[in-house]
C-alpha cells in the first residue's frame, strides 16, 4: 500500500506545487533537483510504494536508500509566494501506480490550498541540439495565451507519459490550473542543457532568482564527454595502419 | 478478498536478540548457495515460513530477482524427491543467536509486501542486525558491503571490507534491507565479488559464495566449516571459465 509520512506539516499560504520525477534525459528530474537545492527548501513528507520498482539504492559512499518520491516545501522571505515541490529517485513503474501516487500527492497539495500546478517532464526528439526549446501545455487556453509572453513552443498535441503527465492531466479533473513545461531533449544523455532551459522559463513564470550556474557545469561536462565520444568515433573511422606497418604515432 | 501471503509457524523459537542471514535467490546465486550451506552445515533448523500467490514457480522473465509489472509468471508447486513443495521464505534458527532466512523472489505484485512481511517478523524476533549476502559483478575479488548507516561502514573496514558498489540492488534481498531500516534495525549486506554470465545470470558461482561465507564466519565468529565447498567451487570455477572462452 502507497503511504504519505508527513514528517511536520508546514504552514504555507497559498502556495503551488511544482512537480518532476525522474524520466527522458532526466530533465525533470535534474531540473527539480537544482531547484530543492538552489532555494533550500525543506524535506516534510516522504511517499513509499509496492508500484516502485523492487529494489534499494546503493549510494555511492555505501548506505542504502528506499526508491520513495519526496515532498519539499519553501516560502519566500520577502513575497508571499510558497511552494511544495515534489520530487523522487524513481517513479511508479505500473500505469496503476502511477495514478496512486499523482492522486495522493494532489490530495496532499489540497489539503494546503494549492490551487495551481507546475509539472515539468521532457519533450523527446532524438535528435541533439544545440540550444533545446522549451514546449508547454495548459489546464486552459487562457493560460496557455499567457505563457506564449515566453520563450515558448506551444506543444499541442502529443502524449506527456508517467506520473510527470498524470499529475498534470488529474490537477485538471480537480480544478487545479496547471502548467506543463517540456524541455528538449534526445532522450539519450542526462540532459542539464534542456533542464537548465525549462527551469529559466519556470523562475520567469513564477518571477523568482535561481542561480543557474550547477546546471550550466553539469551541461559544460556534459558536452565534453559527448566531445570526446565523438572523437573517438571519428578517430575508429579512420583507416588503421596494418599489422607490420609503421603508423603516424608520435611520442613527446 | 482473500489473503495473498500468509504465515505459517512451524515451531516456537527461543531467540535471544539474534542477527539475522537473509539470502535469495539472485546474481549467481551467491546468496542462496550461503544461506543454503548456513542452514545445511550450521545446522539451523526451521520454525517459520511464509507463503504467497505471488511466488512463481516459473518466472516469465529471468532473472528472477528483476520483477516485472504485469508479467507474473506461472503458479505451481516444485517436487523434491517426488513430494510437492509449494515455494516459500523460510525462517531458521541456530542456537538462540542467529537466524537465516531463505528468500523466495515474488512477483511484482508480491515484492514489496513479502519483504514488509519478512522486515515485520524479524522486528517481532527482537533482530538487533540484519546481515543480508548476496552479490554483484563489478569486477575484481573478493567481498564488499553496503549498509543501512556509516558507522557499520566503518566497523567493516576492521574486517577488510571495503564499499565499492553503487546503484541498484534488485529484488526481495534489498528490499528486506530498505524495510528494516525503516523499522529502525541495522542492516549491513555483504557482497561476493563474481563475473556476470549473461545467458545465464544466476548461474551458481560457488568460489564467490565461499569467500562470502568466510568473512561472515569471521565477522561473526561461526564455527563453519567451508571445506563441502571447496571440491565443488573448483569444478564450477572452471566450467565457469570454459563458458566464457577462458582458458582452464
Amino acid at each position: 500500500m502507497t503511504t504519505v509520512k508527513i514528517f511536520k506539516k508546514p504552514e504555507l499560504t497559498n502556495p503551488i506545487l511544482v512537480g518532476g520525477l525522474p524520466g527522458s534525459g532526466y530533465v525533470a528530474k535534474l531540473a527539480v533537483d537544482h531547484l530543492v537545492k538552489e532555494l533550500d527548501a525543506k524535506l516534510f513528507g516522504e511517499i513509499f510504494s509496492p508500484s516502485f520498482p523492487p529494489q534499494v539504492l546503493v549510494r555511492k559512499d555505501g548506505t542504502v536508500e528506499l526508491m520513495k518520491n519526496e515532498l519539499y516545501w519553501w516560502r519566500d522571505k520577502k513575497s508571499e509566494t510558497s511552494m511544495i515541490i515534489f520530487t523522487g529517485n524513481t517513479q511508479a513503474v505500473s500505469p496503476e501506480g502511477q495514478y496512486d501516487i499523482a492522486e495522493r500527492v494532489l490530495g496532499a497539495a489540497e489539503e494546503f490550498g494549492v490551487k495551481r500546478i507546475f509539472t515539468i517532464a521532457a519533450f523527446v526528439t532524438g535528435e541533439r541540439v544545440e540550444r533545446p526549446r522549451v514546449f508547454a501545455t495548459a489546464t486552459e487556453s487562457e493560460l496557455l495565451d499567457d505563457l506564449r509572453r515566453y520563450d515558448i513552443v506551444v506543444m499541442k498535441e502529443g502524449n506527456i507519459g508517467g506520473t510527470n503527465g498524470l499529475l498534470f492531466g488529474l490537477a485538471k479533473l480537480r480544478e487545479m490550473r496547471g502548467i506543463c513545461l517540456l524541455g528538449e531533449t534526445s532522450g539519450y544523455i542526462i540532459d542539464a542543457k534542456s533542464a537548465q532551459a525549462v527551469l529559466e522559463t519556470l523562475t520567469k513564470i513564477l518571477d523568482i532568482r535561481v542561480g543557474m550556474s550547477a546546471l550550466e557545469n553539469r551541461a559544460k561536462e556534459t558536452e565534453a564527454f559527448l566531445r570526446r565520444i565523438q572523437e573517438l568515433e571519428h578517430r575508429e573511422e579512420q583507416p588503421q595502419p596494418k599489422k607490420g606497418e609503421k603508423g603516424l604515432f608520435y611520442i613527446g | 478478498m482473500s489473503i495473498k501471503t500468509w504465515t505459517k509457524t512451524v515451531r516456537e523459537a527461543k531467540l535471544s536478540r539474534p542477527v539475522a542471514l537473509v539470502g535469495s535467490p539472485g546474481f549467481r546465486s551467491v546468496g542462496l548457495i550461503a544461506v543454503n550451506y548456513l542452514i545445511e552445515k550450521l545446522p539451523c533448523s526451521p520454525f517459520l515460513e511464509i507463503y504467497s500467490r505471488s511466488f512463481p514457480v516459473e518466472y516469465a522473465l529471468a532473472p528472477s530477482y528483476v520483477a516485472t509489472p504485469g508479467l507474473p509468471g506461472s503458479g505451481g508447486v516444485a517436487l523434491k524427491d517426488g513430494v510437492p513443495e509449494l515455494p516459500r521464505v523460510e525462517f531458521h534458527s541456530w542456537q538462540d543467536k542467529i537466524v537465516v532466512v531463505r528468500g523466495y523472489q515474488a512477483d511484482f505484485e508480491g515484492q514489496y509486501q513479502v519483504a514488509e512481511i519478512v522486515a515485520d517478523h524479524l522486528q517481532q524476533l527482537g533482530t538487533r542486525r540484519v546481515v543480508v549476502l548476496a552479490a554483484h559483478g563489478k569486477g575484481g575479488e573478493g567481498v564488499q558491503c553496503c549498509a543501512t548507516d556509516r558507522r557499520i561502514l566503518k566497523k567493516m573496514r576492521v574486517y577488510g571490507v571495503e564499499t565499492g558498489y553503487e546503484g541498484p540492488f534488485f529484488g526481495l534481498s534489498g528490499l528486506i534491507l530498505g524495510m528494516i531500516m525503516l523499522r529502525g534495525i541495522e542492516g549491513l549486506a555483504l557482497f561476493g565479488l563474481t563475473t556476470p554470465m549473461p545467458e545465464d545470470p544466476e548461474s551458481p558461482d560457488l568460489a564467490s559464495a565461499k569467500t562470502l561465507l568466510e568473512k561472515v564466519s569471521e565477522i561473526l565468529d561461526l564455527p563453519l566449516d567451508l571445506s563441502g565447498l571447496e571440491p565443488r567451487a573448483e569444478k564450477r570455477r572452471q566450467s565457469d571459465l570454459s563458458k566464457l572462452g577462458l582458458s582452464v
